[in-house]
């Protein structure tokens, strides 16, 4: 079963714990944000041990992917500064699309900012999917919205998220008349103390709305790949080779690694 | 029952042979391993008439750079087939000539340079 890891590295220069991670979790598709190391040091320290992974070239300034897959396979259709969507193409498989986002931060865009790039993503995936003609699309990334935010869940132009399997299965919901699809989000579930973490980044400020933990990285999955996809098949990652990635109080580490903990994607299809 | 209006022969599927781009495959996909991807072989096909026209490429992924090292065309019958490596043209006349040519051009201090060029220039 194909496995995407996606991580933000918050330009740390931590090629180990990238090898030590994508081999630990087997990971097919290797997708980084805020990737400062050059390209070519992070592929030699990939395959240190043996010569599988492959860089998938790509335009986009944001993120950087390797496979372990034929680079070929993993084409990308859409690219822009902060957005890479590709079809990967596997033998005997149905294509289907990956799109990969690194949004802007919550440091630099309001609210209402936000909205307009969940807008502009959801138009994008959108657009590359009416011409592949099939809508088997999962979007791994750094959102900087947490799976509740009107960017997140609305209709109407936004990625229009939802929580429950069942209704994404519906496929489509109906607003003023006009039919918006659906993705499926797993992330909700992650939200507080399901697992070794709170979410994927911790911030805390003095401000009366805190939420201390936040899943701004987050998998979503469009209702036509869920037949291959079960709860479990979605993981933040907190130890990498006995490593914890947490400090004692259960925070990212970012001094060892990254604020942003990494999350694992398997997927049948 | 054999069908009386079927006029194929029995074995007409049975393919076995080794085609020299499968040849050339195998030996671009092993420089990726002996250089941990940062330097690949790519073959890439076209067909001109009845010719089978394949570039042997070194790549560099990360560099987005590419190198045309030799080409080989044939017909239908694989061989003899036509090598053109550094403005020399040879006819080969079989698969063990066809390999002994490879390894000289693979080995040669040519080819050496040119990798170790590239792997310079991908880790610089």
């Amino acid at each position: 079963m194909p496995r995407f890891l996606f991580w933000n590295l918050n330009k740390r220069e931590i090629p180990g714990f990238v090898h030590n991670l994508a081999r630990q979790e087997d990971a097919d598709v290797l997708i980084l944000a805020e990737c400062r190391i050059p390209p070519a040091q992070l592929l030699e320290q990939l395959n240190a041990d043996s010569s599988d992974y492959h860089y998938a070239p790509g335009n986009c300034g944001h993120l950087v992917f390797f496979t372990r897959f034929n680079a070929r396979f993993l084409t990308p259709l859409f690219e822009s500064h902060r957005i890479s969507i590709r079809r990967l193409q596997l033998p005997a498989r149905q294509p289907i699309l990956v799109a990969a986002a690194h949004l802007p931060s919550k440091l630099n865009y309001s609210d209402a900012d936000q909205v307009f790039e969940s807008v502009h993503l959801a138009a994008m995936i959108d657009e590359v999917e009416r011409r592949e003609g099939h809508q088997r699309t999962i979007l791994l990334g750094d959102l900087n919205m947490n799976p509740f935010e009107s960017g997140m869940v609305a209709a109407r132009g936004g990625l229009h998220a939802v929580m429950d399997r069942r209704v994404a299965a519906r496929l489509t919901r109906t607003v003023q008349k006009q039919k918006y699809k659906f993705f499926y989000n797993p992330m909700w579930s992650h939200l507080g103390d399901s697992g070794n973490s709170g979410g994927t980044f911790y911030f805390e400020n003095g401000e009366p709305v805190c939420y201390f933990w936040n899943i701004f990285d987050q998998v979503l999955l469009r209702p036509d790949l869920l037949d291959g996809f079960a709860h479990e098949h979605v993981r933040i990652l907190t130890e990498v080779h006995g490593y914890s990635l947490l400090e004692d109080d259960g925070r990212p580490d970012k001094t060892m690694a990254s604020d942003h903990l990494p999350v694992l994607l398997e997927l049948n299809f | 029952m054999s069908n009386p209006d079927d006029l194929w022969p029995e074995n007409i599927a049975d393919a076995n042979l080794i085609t020299p781009v499968t040849i050339l495959k195998e030996q671009a996909a092993l420089l990726g391993e002996k250089t941990k991807q940062l330097v690949t072989g790519e073959v890439v096909t076209q067909t001109s008439g009845s010719l089978f026209v394949h570039y042997f490429y070194i790549v560099a992924p990360t560099l987005n750079y590419t190198f045309e090292l030799f080409q080989v065309s044939h017909g239908i019958n694989f061989y003899p087939l036509i090598l053109r490596h550094l403005n020399t043209t040879t006819q080969l006349t079989s698969e063990s000539e066809f390999k002994d040519k490879l390894k000289e051009i693979l080995s040669s201090q040519h080819t050496l340079n040119v990798v170790h060029s590239i792997l310079a220039q991908v880790r610089s």
